[in-house]
């Protein structure tokens, strides 16, 4: 039980939010940052390995890798955060309800819930997906589909555990409705898990995207997502590995420092042993 | 459990915009028409629900759209094997890398190979599968020259598919077997059993593992959906003719009746495998069998 552990719990937690911080500044100033325009070609310079023209190096059409990058990481990181906030207040919703009124509501609410979990997750995107098309939209509205079931489960079993504390007959006993009940009381006191599980759904979406994308079924093409970038990197693989290193390396260390922070917070937030949270 | 998974995705298919013979150059109305009552896509909904579901139950999955000389159970009956393969042998490097890791982890916290192995599992738990799989070809395929980077001839053409698709769930069984014996470990039966003296071999086969491991057991099942939606990735990354592959070209090219086949076929594996975990979990914690507890 020494603190040392600890501390270096602090520095990896530490390089994450380095990390992220600079992947975040790069997807919000992209249009400025960006050396090019991410669709600007250069028939001149196809496959170049990175040089001082492009530090990264260009694609199959002559695009400027470095600035392709930059703006995945805005679709990444807008696809993963829109995602992880939806699927949460979803999860909220379902699971206070589960969880609140409990009874039969709850376990027919619950035997849905373990059907849809009982699945792959990716199997159930890729069938949304073929439903809800393959923008943004249609894909941030998948994956927030799949991935509140999570967060429900959590939020119900939260609600078990607190829903007979006194403080609530107290609460009650002054007059609290139910909605002040569940936003005022019982809300709050979720706030250390819920923030944990947001942090592990933000990657996971990511992950979710850039592996449909990469076999061909994610995000439609134009849009400069990793996963696209790898995919064209793909048939380059043999002669020019850089094409798919370069946006290979920025999904791993993204989804990486976001795990990492997610289990620094677990360490940190969760009042139950670690391993709870998470699939 | 399987007839809501194939009216899930009969609904799910039907409500999708554009229909599978939208793709290829328009075809005239008459030939549309009648490729459309070959297939009864000119019935209405209803109807058409209703005979999928009695072929169902004969097992006949319905033909396929887009290859019409074969029948969706023929397609999976020649695909399934593959995976089959595949996917048992990345189950057992799965358990046999993971359990390995758990346990060597948790014979020391916070020992050099506690963190070696918690490194390890959290790179293996994050990086995608066809990141880990073209970093694996490049460097032991294409550079070293050990195995064969792609195609489905044997068994050296087994070990890096099935290498980068146990590396995921591996971390994750690996992570679950070090909590848990960490777990067993602070109990108070296995401190009086240290200090009366037994020794550590004792300790670690009669009390640790015996307690610690069962547990392990509840996540073979999402391991297994791991598995699964890892196949897809690595069936394309290897070009392997397997089930997977065909799914996501059946995805591209909006082969409906192949979708569902494919997808009713994963389901019911995974049914299975969770109603085998749930027997094994009684079998092996005798706690278990009294209660009606479920295991998860």
């Amino acid at each position: 039980m020494r603190p040392l552990g600890a501390g270096r719990g602090h520095v990896a937690a530490l390089i994450s939010i380095v990390i992220l911080s600079a992947v975040a500044l790069a997807a919000v100033l992209a249009p400025w940052l960006a050396p090019y325009p991410f669709d600007a070609q250069d028939p001149g310079r196809l496959l170049q390995s990175p040089d001082w023209h492009h530090w990264l190096g260009t694609d199959r059409l002559g695009r400027d890798l470095l600035s392709r990058v930059m703006f995945g990481a805005r679709v990444s990181m807008t696809l993963g955060v829109t995602t992880a906030l939806i699927a949460t207040a979803l999860g909220i919703a379902y699971g206070m309800a589960s969880g609140y009124w409990g009874g039969r509501a709850d376990n027919l609410l619950m035997r849905l819930l373990d059907v849809i979990y009982a699945l792959p997750d990716l199997l159930l995107i890729i069938l949304l997906t073929i439903m809800l098309g393959r923008g943004l939209t249609g894909m941030v509205a998948a994956l927030s589909l799949v991935s509140w079931v999570t967060v429900a489960r959590l939020v119900r079993g939260e609600v078990l555990r607190l829903k007979t504390a006194e403080f609530l007959d107290a609460a009650r006993a002054l007059g609290a409705g139910h909605l002040r009940i569940v936003f005022v009381h019982l809300l709050p006191l979720m706030m250390g898990p819920l923030l944990v599980t947001l942090s592990f759904r933000i990657p996971s979406a990511i992950l979710a995207e850039s592996t449909l994308s990469f076999v061909g079924i994610g995000l439609a093409p134009p849009t400069p997502s990793w996963g696209n970038m790898a995919s064209e990197g793909w048939a380059a693989l043999r002669f020019y590995p850089h094409v798919i290193i370069v946006p290979s390396v920025a999904i791993a260390a993204t989804i990486l420092a976001f795990n990492v922070l997610g289990d620094y917070l677990n360490d940190r937030l969760n009042p139950r042993p670690a391993s709870t949270i998470r699939r | 459990m399987l007839w809501l998974v194939a009216t899930m995705t009969f609904i799910l298919m039907h409500l999708a915009p554009g229909g599978p013979f939208d793709k290829e150059k328009p075809l005239p109305p008459e030939i549309r028409a009648n490729v459309e009552a070959k297939y009864h896509l000119d019935e209405p909904v209803a109807q058409q629900y209703a005979r999928y579901l009695g072929q169902l139950l004969r097992g006949d999955l319905g033909p396929s759209f887009k290859y019409a000389d074969r029948s969706v159970g023929t397609i999976i009956g020649e695909t399934f094997p593959v995976s089959l393969q595949l996917g048992g042998a990345a189950f057992v490097l799965t358990l046999l890398l993971g359990i390995t890791g758990g346990v060597l982890a948790a014979s020391r916290p916070g020992a050099w190979r506690d963190r070696v192995t918690l490194l390890t599992a959290t790179l293996g738990f994050s990086l995608p599968n066809f990141v880990v799989g073209v970093l694996l070809i490049l460097v032991l395929a294409h550079e070293a020259h050990w195995f064969p980077p792609a195609l489905w001839e044997g068994p050296r053409y087994l070990v890096l598919p099935a290498l980068t698709l146990a590396l995921g769930p591996a971390a994750y069984v690996a992570r679950l077997t070090r909590a848990s014996l960490i777990d067993v470990a602070a109990q108070e039966y296995v401190r009086v059993g240290r200090a009366k003296g037994l020794p550590p071999r004792v300790i670690w086969h009669s009390y640790l593992l015996r307690a610690g491991l069962p547990p392990v057991i509840t996540v073979l099942g999402p391991t297994l959906a791991m598995l699964v939606t890892g196949s897809f990735i690595i069936e394309y990354l290897f070009s392997i003719p397997g089930m997977g592959r065909f799914f996501i070209t059946a995805v591209t090219n909006r082969d409906y009746p192949l979708i569902m086949g494919v997808t009713l076929v994963y389901a019911a594996v995974i049914v299975a495998a969770n109603l085998i975990v749930d027997l094994l979990y009684g079998w092996l914690d005798p706690r278990m069998r009294a209660g009606t507890e479920r295991a998860r």
